[in-house]
């Protein structure tokens, strides 16, 4: 059996070399994907994303194609993951920007509010540490035992607030209980940093990367 | 009864590492640092236990004049799938960028955070303000308050303690890393009232290190003093009275042991 390869959207944007240290740990291959013709070509595709929402949109709007390539992978079955607030650039909106969304799955993305507690504490954003997601419906990345014990970080201040309850595959807690994982299709998208969440984020993208548009489609 | 998820911590220890000259020492009180291992292979044991962070400071970096080790940092990266922070000699929003692009999450700046608040400014709008990590450094003043401190904790900021914290919070500090010089290596527990007073006046997260003597200590740190996340340097690179090096991490059962204890 040949390796998995994945392909890691570069616009720019994002901290790639943690993704990449660990897709190789997971056993895959890695190939960056700079232009549409790379994400047409694609087998599987990661969308990172750091920092303010509308930076990344725009960021990602100035790469040629790069947005209709992405649809058109979408569409015929490539499977994609968004970490972070490449996660967030799928939702049609978010409270951070004015720019739209990807519009890929239906949902807002949401500022955490301060106003929640924790063990009767303020709470403070962002949101940064490590919590354990409880999967829920399909959750395709959470097989091969992160169904039952599992921890993830996270860093972010913005949460995806799903329009279909159906689209989320993992929900964590913080002040809110939020999606920390969304699926639609051969879509999907993590809040939180596999690629630096020890062997539970080592698991979950060896789940991704084992992934294949048959799968996707069946 | 243990009321939480007892397979992590209830919030983020961090083992913070100094590095002089490509090799891993401890100092005391900022001074007299002594070998400890290897850089590497302790980064890959910290790996092994799944810690929920680690810091990586180069003590001599400053003070030599040198540049961050891109070399250095770059292997560093690659051994940590958690999150990594840097500091030590960083001067330049190039060299942040750089750093952030070899693997690493946060940078932490002092020399440099004090000396030009804009650094951080723009660190913040580079690669967003989590990942700007401010490093507070003090000495208690013989009357009364503290002085912050740079360069090692050799030079002191004209700024008394309020206002430095003010000054980097504004310029968008994401976390501040606060220290009392004089418990560096000393475990003789955290300065309490210090971290209550800086955690109280910002809402960024506050970590509490100096001189972290024990589980209950950073418990304590989080529950009574209201820091976010807790680091220590001694507490888990030596075991025993005569400090023999061993690297440690406490079991996420025993800190939950802890605050349930404490009724937390």
């Amino acid at each position: 059996m040949t390796r998995s390869s994945v392909s890691i959207v570069d616009y720019g944007i994002g901290n790639l070399k943690s993704v990449e240290n660990m897709l190789v740990r997971a056993g895959a291959d890695v190939v960056f994907a700079r232009t549409a013709d790379d994400v047409m070509q694609a087998d599987r595709l990661i969308l990172p994303g750091v920092g303010a929402f509308d930076s990344c949109r725009r960021a990602l709007g100035q790469v040629v194609g790069l947005e209709s390539a992405l649809h058109q992978a979408i569409g015929r079955g490539t499977p994609l993951l968004g970490i972070c607030v490449g996660m967030q650039l799928l939702a049609s909106s978010s409270d951070e920007g004015v720019l739209p969304g990807l519009g890929i799955i239906p949902g807002r993305v949401r500022r955490l509010s301060l106003e929640g507690l924790a063990s009767g504490r303020p709470l403070r954003v962002p949101h940064m540490g490590w919590s354990s997601v409880e999967p829920v419906g399909l959750a395709t990345l959470f097989r091969n035992g992160l169904d039952s014990v599992n921890r993830f970080y996270f860093v972010h201040s913005y949460y995806f607030d799903c329009e279909n309850a159906e689209d989320t595959a993992g929900v964590a807690h913080y002040g809110v209980r939020f999606a920390a994982a969304v699926e639609h299709g051969n879509v999907y998208g993590v809040q939180f940093h596999p690629e630096k969440s020890h062997r539970y984020g080592m698991r979950l993208l060896r789940n991704f990367a084992d992934l294949t548009v048959e799968a996707a489609n069946d | 009864m243990i009321d939480g998820p007892v397979e992590f911590n209830p919030f983020r220890v961090i083992p913070c590492l100094q590095v002089s000259n490509g090799r891993l020492v401890k100092t005391t009180g900022y001074r007299n640092p002594s070998y400890v291992g290897d850089l590497i292979n302790s980064l890959r044991i910290f790996n092994e236990k799944e810690v929920d962070e680690i810091a990586v400071i180069d003590v001599s970096a400053t003070r030599e004049g040198r540049a961050p080790d891109l070399g250095m940092i770059r292997e560093m990266a690659g051994e940590c799938f958690m999150p990594l922070a840097y500091g030590g000699g960083i001067t330049s929003l190039a060299q942040i960028e750089q750093i952030v692009s070899l693997g690493v999450e946060k940078v932490i700046l002092n020399t440099a955070a004090f000396a030009s608040p804009d650094l951080i400014t723009q660190a913040a709008a580079l690669v967003g303000g989590q990942s700007v990590v401010v490093s507070v450094d003090v000495k208690k003043r013989w009357l009364g308050g503290y002085g912050v401190y740079t360069h090692s904790g050799t030079k002191r900021v004209p700024l008394a303690l309020p206002e430095a914290i003010d000054a980097v919070v504004q310029a968008g500090a994401g976390e501040l890393l606060l220290s009392e010089i004089s418990l560096d290596g000393t475990l003789q527990g955290y300065n309490h009232a210090l971290i209550k007073s800086v955690s109280s006046r910002t809402t960024i997260p506050v970590i509490a290190s100096g001189g972290a003597s024990g589980i209950a200590d950073m418990v304590k740190a989080v529950r009574e003093s209201g820091a976010a996340a807790v680091a220590a340097g001694a507490f888990f690179v030596y075991r025993g009275p005569h400090r023999a090096v061993l690297l440690s991490y406490p079991n996420a059962r025993d800190v939950w042991a802890h605050i349930t204890e404490t009724g937390g």
